[in-house]
């Protein structure tokens, strides 16, 4: 990390020093920001396509009159497409990232997906195209959901490979600061609209406005993205010549039981992060009776309570590590899952309220140390890839089915506290890997995730 | 009344942990309220709750054990550079060591016989040459060498001085040492030369 007797210190594009951990406050800030302004975008995608009014507008624009199955059905299965191309990406641009470079595929990455979601905006509806529209809408899904599959992957290796050891955690938590803004931004778009036209304006051409803004919140991100330089630590192992020749073959043949661990934890995470931006809306309009901007409004409001947390969370991680916040996160799911709900259902505001906040707090606790933790499990040569690849893999398994599946077991079974068990699950099964991976907080990024891992310097976790 | 060690111990530890002990406290409070609802919500709360506090406390005390290691790391690593910079102190303002006035203390061993010869160079490796019957008086090898045949007038042979694993070198005494009256008397308080006058 030193420079060589009488060498320079080794120079970015912008003028960073980078000998040892002193990297330019001003540069982490720009690769941060680049790299939760993708986030963003893609949740904003997801919060806008969503919305309960947006469902029922997309589901009737571009699919004929009659078709088989209700508005709603056809969108879910729509935002179910993007799941399903998502670990495609990630394991096209994962391992692309570690052979060429961050920088270059979090550029094409985001240039994608803001591209797809602002196609959707201007794509002519049914009755002009005919059967083209609803083909040409789930090519341009499949397209989002293939430049997700390489986005968070490569937002949160860029994030963590920037920050300073002893801050990882708290520049980390910028990256799900990005996804609570991008969902709240998205979907309270949405429900502005709504409410400020009528409801003829909004199915005409009202509901396209919220599409089509994705565009220049990516090109931002993209003008960002392209005025810093790759990651110090990636710069450095590929002038050390330790750049893997086949990351994909690497990752897949020596990293498998980590990607197994990261799928675990990542389980948790889906299921309570679906379950609260997905199916809890829906929960409250169709078990608990309540209206469909109500449930937007206490889910937008909870998520606005997490932002204001967040960042703390990740800061307290790099004092007293990672795992206490998360083993905190799984055991709460287990023991608290049933009360939540049972609250939910005591039909007062207080209850309700208490119920999703215990959900949301929970999911907070993971939310702020895993864009820290995930790309900490990998070495350098395969994080990018290797985190790409289980991640996506378990979000769309287990994100995008949580939905769906939830609800259709509260209608065989008829009991609405199966939300409450399949979270219950979820943490008994993410436990046992959030207790096995090694503590990664003070660890330097270059040696984290290697064999000879140094162990964690200055945090309370051992 | 003498408080027993063990309890002043603890006792000590609870002062300096008083703070993370009264959010223990707090919470083991809040958990007692949870169990007030009903049974269904207050006791899984009630449990996480305690767990939280005894998760935190474990915690707590293990950073503050790395904390307290680590400036005692800080403190013995000051104390030694104080060391070291009222060392360097010392020495660079020219103080005379003890040493040095033990290396002063030593008697100079006086080489000007050594220097006397017309080819004296002070830059040479004088040699005891006088101490020396015969050979080279350039060889370093302390052993005389056989004697030259032709000049050296054949002495008895003295079974001590054809011993090759004699280490000694012992000048040969001349007979009339002790005899007063010899040219090269030196004018000693033994052998007081006679005046020339006479």
């Amino acid at each position: 990390m030193n420079p060589a007797p009488g060498e320079e210190p080794r120079q970015a594009g912008d003028g960073v020093n980078l000998s040892k951990e002193e990297v330019d406050e001003s540069a982490v800030r720009k690769a941060v920001i680049a790299s939760a302004m993708g986030n963003c975008v893609e949740w904003f995608d997801f919060g806008v396509f969503s919305a309960g009014v947006m469902t029922s507008i997309v589901g009737t624009v571009f699919f004929p009159e009659g078709a088989a199955g209700s508005a709603t059905l056809r969108s879910f299965a729509l935002i179910a497409a993007a799941f399903l191309a998502r670990p495609f990406g990630g394991m096209f641009f994962g391992p692309m990232g570690d052979k060429l470079g961050r920088k270059r595929v979090l550029a094409a990455t985001i240039i994608l997906m803001s591209g797809s979601t602002f196609v959707i905006g201007i794509l002519p509806g049914y009755t002009t195209i005919g059967i083209a529209a609803p083909l040409l809408l789930l090519g341009v899904r499949l397209v989002q959901g293939f430049s997700t599959g390489g986005e968070y992957g490569g937002a949160a290796t860029m994030i963590a490979e920037y920050a300073p050891t002893n801050r990882r955690g708290f520049f980390g938590a910028f990256l799900e600061l990005g996804t609570l803004s991008g969902y709240i931004l998205g979907a309270g778009l949405v429900l502005l609209m709504d409410l400020a036209l009528s409801t003829e304006s909004m199915h005409d051409w009202g509901w396209r406005i919220p599409f089509m803004i994705a565009l220049p919140l990516g090109m931002v991100g993209l003008f960002v993205r392209t005025r810093i330089e790759d990651t110090p630590t990636f710069q450095k192992m590929e002038e050390a010549g330790n750049k893997s020749e086949s990351p994909l073959r690497d990752t897949l043949e020596h990293y498998w039981r980590v990607i197994l661990m990261l799928i675990g934890i990542v389980f948790l995470l889906n299921v309570a992060d679906y379950t609260l931006l997905t199916f809890m809306p829906s929960y409250l309009v169709d078990y608990l009776d309540k209206n469909d901007t109500t449930a937007q409004l206490i889910t937008i409001l909870v998520e606005a309570l997490m932002i204001m947390v967040i960042l703390p969370l990740g800061a307290l991680s790099d004092r007293i590590g990672r795992k206490p916040l998360l083993i905190t996160a799984a055991i709460g799911y287990i023991f608290l899952s049933w009360p939540a709900f049972a609250l939910m259902q005591t039909n007062s505001a207080l209850g309700v309220a208490l119920g999703y906040a215990i959900v949301g707090g929970l999911l907070v606790l993971m939310l702020a140390v895993i864009g820290a933790t995930f790309p900490a499990m990998f070495p350098t040569k395969v994080r990018y890839g290797a985190f790409a690849i289980g991640y996506n893999i378990s979000t769309s398994v287990f994100g995008g089915t949580v939905a769906v599946l939830v609800g259709s077991l509260i209608d065989a079974t008829g009991s609405n506290y199966i939300p409450a068990y399949y979270l219950m699950i979820a943490g008994l099964v993410a436990l046992y890997p959030i207790i096995k991976i090694p503590e990664t907080a003070g660890v330097p990024i270059e040696r984290a995730g290697t064999e000879n891992a140094p162990e964690p310097a200055g945090s309370g976790a051992r | 009344m003498r408080i027993p060690k063990r309890v002043n111990t603890v006792l000590d530890w609870m002062e300096q942990h008083y703070l993370a002990l009264g959010v223990v406290v707090a919470l083991v409070v809040v958990a007692l309220v949870a169990t007030l609802a009903p049974a269904a919500v207050g006791l899984p709360v009630a449990g996480f709750v305690l767990g939280g506090a005894a998760g935190g406390l474990l915690v707590h005390v293990r950073l503050s054990r790395r904390i307290a290691r680590g400036r005692a790391d800080v403190d013995n690593l000051l104390r030694e550079n104080g060391a070291l910079r009222h060392r360097n102190t010392v020495l660079a303002s020219g103080v005379i060591t003890r040493e040095a006035q033990e290396t002063q203390a030593l008697v100079a061993i006086p080489e000007d016989d050594l220097l006397d010869g017309p080819e004296a160079d002070p830059q040479s490796t004088a040699t005891l040459d006088e101490l020396l019957d015969a050979g080279d008086p350039q060889t370093t090898d302390e052993l005389p060498g056989p004697p030259e045949e032709a000049e050296v007038p054949e002495e008895p042979e003295d079974p001590a001085e054809s011993d090759p694993q004699r280490t000694t070198v012992l000048p040969t005494l001349p007979d009339d040492l002790l005899e007063p009256g010899g040219e090269d008397d030196e004018d000693t308080a033994r052998t007081p030369r006679k005046s020339r006058r006479a």
